[in-house]
């Protein structure tokens, strides 16, 4: 029985206003701590079968009013002067009637309209039942993951997601609306990670993150702490969760075009020790070459020859004896490919003829253009030579979060990281073999990736996949946008769980959120820094909350700590990346590397050496490079032999 | 004087409201005709005011001018009395009406601007019939409802079944019965309290009140107007924020007071009363200064407008939140 206070207000119901099994209406005194979105307890005073009705209920409309039929006759007493107000001994009494919508009835049957009675303010308890939290928050039951504070009324009422409707399998993903620039977005999905991974019970398995970050520095500073006062320690406390950063986050950037420095503003040299390159070789390209190519180009034809190059030349040793004559081609790298190309085409130039192995010239002139363009494009992330480095497929360790830097790439390069990591976690998690059970993937600006119009892409197919297919894998997305609306209905409609900061009054007036009282919506409109509106499958109602800043330094504050690397020589780059691997690795041994060699050869051996990470980091380095025979000094030229003299009695001398 | 008898069948059955009386009687005296709640009540009903009247009364300020009240409003009230009374024919039993009435009063205790109710309203439902006009067997149907008996000694056999004699006789029982309402909170406050209390009405039907420095009466009403020949020109030539001098009223079988008129409101493009109020207090030594006190009391409560009611002009809006009150409990 939740305790008994004084109650703040009383049910009120009128043959024009009445009350319904799912809305009631009360009022209470004008000094009552009652706002939009407080919950309250209603108790019923006419037991109905054994049973005192309990009502919990959440504001969802206020009203106020006197009793004055017309503001004229206010105008009227006040002689038309606002200041004379001060002068009325009397007050006019002021009705503060409040509508409510109804969370959960006890007992839940017979369903009946909400009773008259008291109205009290929800506590603790009466929370957890009104949200029907009391099902997942039993000790030995328990998969309830906090999200932020109900606050009303003095009361500090943590809000709980139950993980089977979070992560699946029940349902799953968690999609956040709400307008840029006010912290909502972003640090709202840092600090349910940080309580998915203090909270996700360990008999349903574990779970790591993979965040996209697609804009500045958002998402570049996990593993560094961040600043927390004591109203944000109070709320981490009263949510049991740890106020630290993450303790294991691994960071992942293409190259920049001029492959000697990652693509990221996370490049200081104090935060490179777990950040990773992102590269990619053709054979890892060439499966989503669907993605890069637009459907203009990649007609039936050309998809027939990409197939052919995926089974016939990729990886594989590729002979043709009749028209390509003692060729042998092992084709690995764009580089290969482009010489299989150029070969063939010049054999059909040659010969005069139009096709190879059916395949029409022109179809092969169009796909290696398209090909050998992705490498230009995606120059950072694709390589010509083929090296690879990549995400830990198959060893992802439990509460982990990898972040994928893709904030600087090109927009064909974001869309490609994208496809391809997001299926390889498919794959992975269908074979059960990624390391993890569970893996949150989370990608901002939903508006550009998963449009509600716009062409059917790649990426926005894979989205809708995740959202549909995702929860039985255990891969779950957590997207975010400032513009629910604009975003395809099947990938927020398969949102178990949605978040709402401050909206725009545009995107409130959209037919989407028709569904909130004119006071829930204003509420969305005005929501302060940290306050959030939560749906969740057990949840009835929406329900505001609060929530602590994230405890990880927030992106500008990153940046100014930690300054980005300017644009390092070949030298300066060579020597920062060894010694990563090796500290030990002497200036003037990277000076002559750089002197001896070729950049070309020098990018491919740091590519090779990064993604063996071997334990003699200057011997593999130099392995990997052309041997060089070392230079020797000319000996002196051996005198030649004399030749003999004539005899004196040659007959045939003259 | 009262002259109800109260019926001697204990204990009382409630008849709290309108429907709990036609249920009760429609049950216990089969066959009479019950009236709909959709008549009006007797208070509305044409004929029953009394006639205007106006009545000399003794001076006490030696003045035939009207006087402008000196000095700005100053609010005193800290509590204020006002009862409601809703009367309605239940029945009729062989053409005479049997009655349901109910009064109530309140008082309303003014606390940092707000108004609280003082201790409990007081709430009653009757029944008012002409006993001696009814026959034996409604009579004795009756028996055990908390009943007021209406009959007058000294009506003749046939006036006593006259319909709308009977209702009158029953309105000015339920009239009585809320005067009495009344009295009995403004006695308790003026014994208790004593702090200036706004009696919405006169304050000389109880010797305590009436005599008492905290009570000061609001009259509405002037049907009767206590004023000579020359004061009545005063009156009638009242500006708003001015009061007529200080005369004495002794009604017969009430306490005498001190009254004056005054002016709340500009009456210009109105009737000549519009916006006047008579103030009751109790006799004093120094009248005029304390007309002046009070005049200065009433007038601050101008504010906020009493409107919608269609007194406005003349009724304090604590007063009106009195009546709202009581209509919402009663």
């Amino acid at each position: 029985m939740p305790e008994q206070t004084s109650p703040l207000g009383r049910v009120v119901a009128t043959e024009r206003k009445p009350n319904t099994p799912h809305e009631f209406h009360f009022w209470t005194a004008v000094d009552s701590p009652i706002g939009i979105g407080t919950i309250v307890r209603v108790e019923g005073t006419h037991a109905v079968e054994g049973h005192i009705p309990r009502v919990y209920g959440v504001v969802v409309e206020g009203f106020s009013f006197t009793d004055l039929l017309s503001p004229l006759h206010d105008v009227l007493g006040h002689d038309g002067d606002p200041r004379s107000s001060a002068i009325a001994p009397t007050e006019r009494p002021e009705v503060r009637l409040y509508t409510a919508a109804v969370l959960r009835q006890i007992p839940e049957e017979p369903l009946q309209p909400v009773p008259m009675g008291e109205v009290f303010l929800a506590s603790d308890e009466d929370v957890t039942l009104a949200l029907r939290m009391d099902t997942y928050t039993r000790p030995e039951t328990r998969t309830a993951i906090p999200i932020g504070l109900y606050r009303a009324g003095g009361m500090d009422s943590p809000i709980y997601l139950d993980a089977d409707f979070l992560v699946g399998p029940e349902a799953a993903h968690l999609n956040i609306t709400g307008v840029s620039g006010l912290a909502t977005k972003t640090s709202a999905v840092e600090f349910i990670l940080a309580s998915l991974f203090a909270h996700f019970p360990a008999s349903k398995g574990s779970v790591a993150a993979v965040c996209f970050n697609v804009k500045g520095p958002d998402l570049c500073y996990l593993d560094q702490p961040g600043d927390l006062d004591a109203n944000d320690l109070a709320m981490y406390h009263r949510l049991a969760v740890p106020p630290r950063p993450f303790d294991r986050v691994q960071y992942f950037a293409p190259y920049k075009a001029n492959l000697t420095s990652l693509n990221t503003l996370r490049s200081n040299e104090a935060l490179m020790h777990n950040v990773s390159p992102l590269t990619w070789g053709l054979r890892e390209v060439l499966q989503f070459a669907e993605v890069l190519l637009n459907r203009d180009d990649v007609d039936a034809k050309a998809d027939a020859l990409i197939d052919f190059i995926k089974e016939r030349v990729l990886d594989r040793e590729y002979k043709d004896p009749q028209l390509l004559p003692g060729q042998v081609y092992r084709v690995q790298s764009f580089a290969d490919l482009e010489r299989w190309f150029r070969d063939i085409i010049l054999m059909l130039e040659g010969k005069g003829s139009e096709g190879y192995k059916t395949h029409h010239i022109a179809t092969i002139r169009k796909v290696r253009n398209r090909l050998s363009n992705i490498s230009l494009r995606c120059a950072g992330l694709v390589t010509d030579d083929g090296s690879v480095s990549d995400l830990p497929w198959g060893t992802f360790e439990d509460r982990t979060v990898y972040v994928i830097d893709v904030a600087a790439a090109e927009e064909d390069a974001q869309d490609l990281i994208f496809a391809r990591i997001v299926s390889k976690l498919r794959e992975h998690l269908e074979r059960r073999d990624l390391g993890v059970s569970h893996v949150v993937v989370f990608v901002d600006e939903l508006n550009k990736y998963a449009p509600a119009d716009g062409p059917d892409t790649y990426v926005r197919k894979m989205l809708l996949d995740i959202a549909e297919r995702g929860r039985y894998l255990g891969l779950v997305l957590f997207g975010a946008q400032q513009f629910r609306s604009q975003v395809h209905r099947r990938v927020v409609g398969n949102s178990g769980t949605s978040l709402f900061g401050r909206m725009d009054g545009d995107e409130l007036a959209t037919p989407g959120y028709a569904v909130l009282s004119p006071a829930t919506r204003t509420k969305l409109a005005t929501l302060a820094k940290g306050d959030l509106m939560v749906r969740h499958p057990h949840f009835t109602q929406p329900i505001f909350l609060k929530f602590p800043r994230p405890a990880v330094l927030r992106g500008r504050d990153g940046v100014e700590r930690f300054p980005q690397a300017t644009d390092s020589t070949l030298e300066a780059s060579l020597l920062r990346t060894l010694r990563q691997l090796d500290p030990g690795v002497p200036l003037a041994w990277v000076q002559d590397m750089v002197a001896l060699y070729d950049e070309g050869d020098l990018i491919r051996a740091r590519n090779a050496t990064l993604q063996a990470r071997p334990k003699d980091v200057r011997g593999f380095f130099a392995s990997r490079l052309r041997t060089i025979i070392p230079a020797q000094p000319a000996q002196a030229p051996v005198a030649a032999t004399p030749l003999r003299g004539l005899p004196a009695d040659d007959p045939y001398g003259v | 004087m009262e002259q109800r008898q109260r019926a001697t069948y204990p204990p009382s059955i409630p008849v709290a409201t309108f429907h709990d009386a036609v249920r009760i009687l429609a049950h216990r005296v089969p066959g009479v005709a019950t009236v709909t709640s959709t008549a009006p009540t007797l208070e509305r009903l044409e004929g029953v005011h009394e006639a205007p009247r106006v009545i000399d009364a003794q001076r006490v300020e030696n003045a035939t001018v009207a006087r402008p009240v000196p000095g700005s409003p100053a609010p005193a009230f800290s509590a204020f009395l006002d009862g409601i009374q809703e009367s309605r024919v239940v029945t009729l039993s062989r053409g005479i009406p049997i009655v349901w009435g109910r009064v109530s009063a309140v008082v309303k205790r003014r606390v940092d601007r707000r108004l609280t109710t003082w201790q409990h309203p007081i709430v009653e439902c009757r029944i008012y019939a002409p006993l001696s006009a009814l026959d034996a067997e409604t009579r004795h149907s009756l028996g055990g409802l908390d009943l007021v008996d209406t009959s007058r000694a000294d009506d003749d056999g046939v006036l006593s079944r006259h319909p709308a004699h009977v209702t009158e006789q029953a309105l000015h029982a339920v009239q009585r019965d809320r005067e009495r309402a009344e009295r009995t909170l403004a006695e308790q406050w003026c014994e208790t309290m004593r702090e200036p209390l706004l009696v919405d009405g006169s304050i000389s039907a109880s010797e305590i009140v009436g005599t008492h420095s905290c009570a000061v009466g609001i009259v509405k009403s002037h049907r009767q107007l206590y004023a000579s020949a020359a004061l009545l020109d005063v009156i009638l030539g009242l500006a708003c924020g001015e009061r007529t001098p200080v005369v004495r009223i002794a009604p017969r079988n009430r306490t005498p007071v001190h009254s004056w008129y005054l002016r709340l409101r500009d009456g210009v493009a109105h009737d000549a009363l519009w916006g006047i109020v008579r103030v009751e207090v109790a006799e004093t030594e120094d009248a005029s200064a304390r007309a002046d006190e009070v005049s200065r009391w009433v007038l601050a409560e101008r504010a906020p407008l009493a409107l919608p009611d269609s007194r406005w002009d003349r009724m304090a809006y604590p007063v009106r939140e009195c009546e709202e009150f009581l209509r919402a409990i009663s």
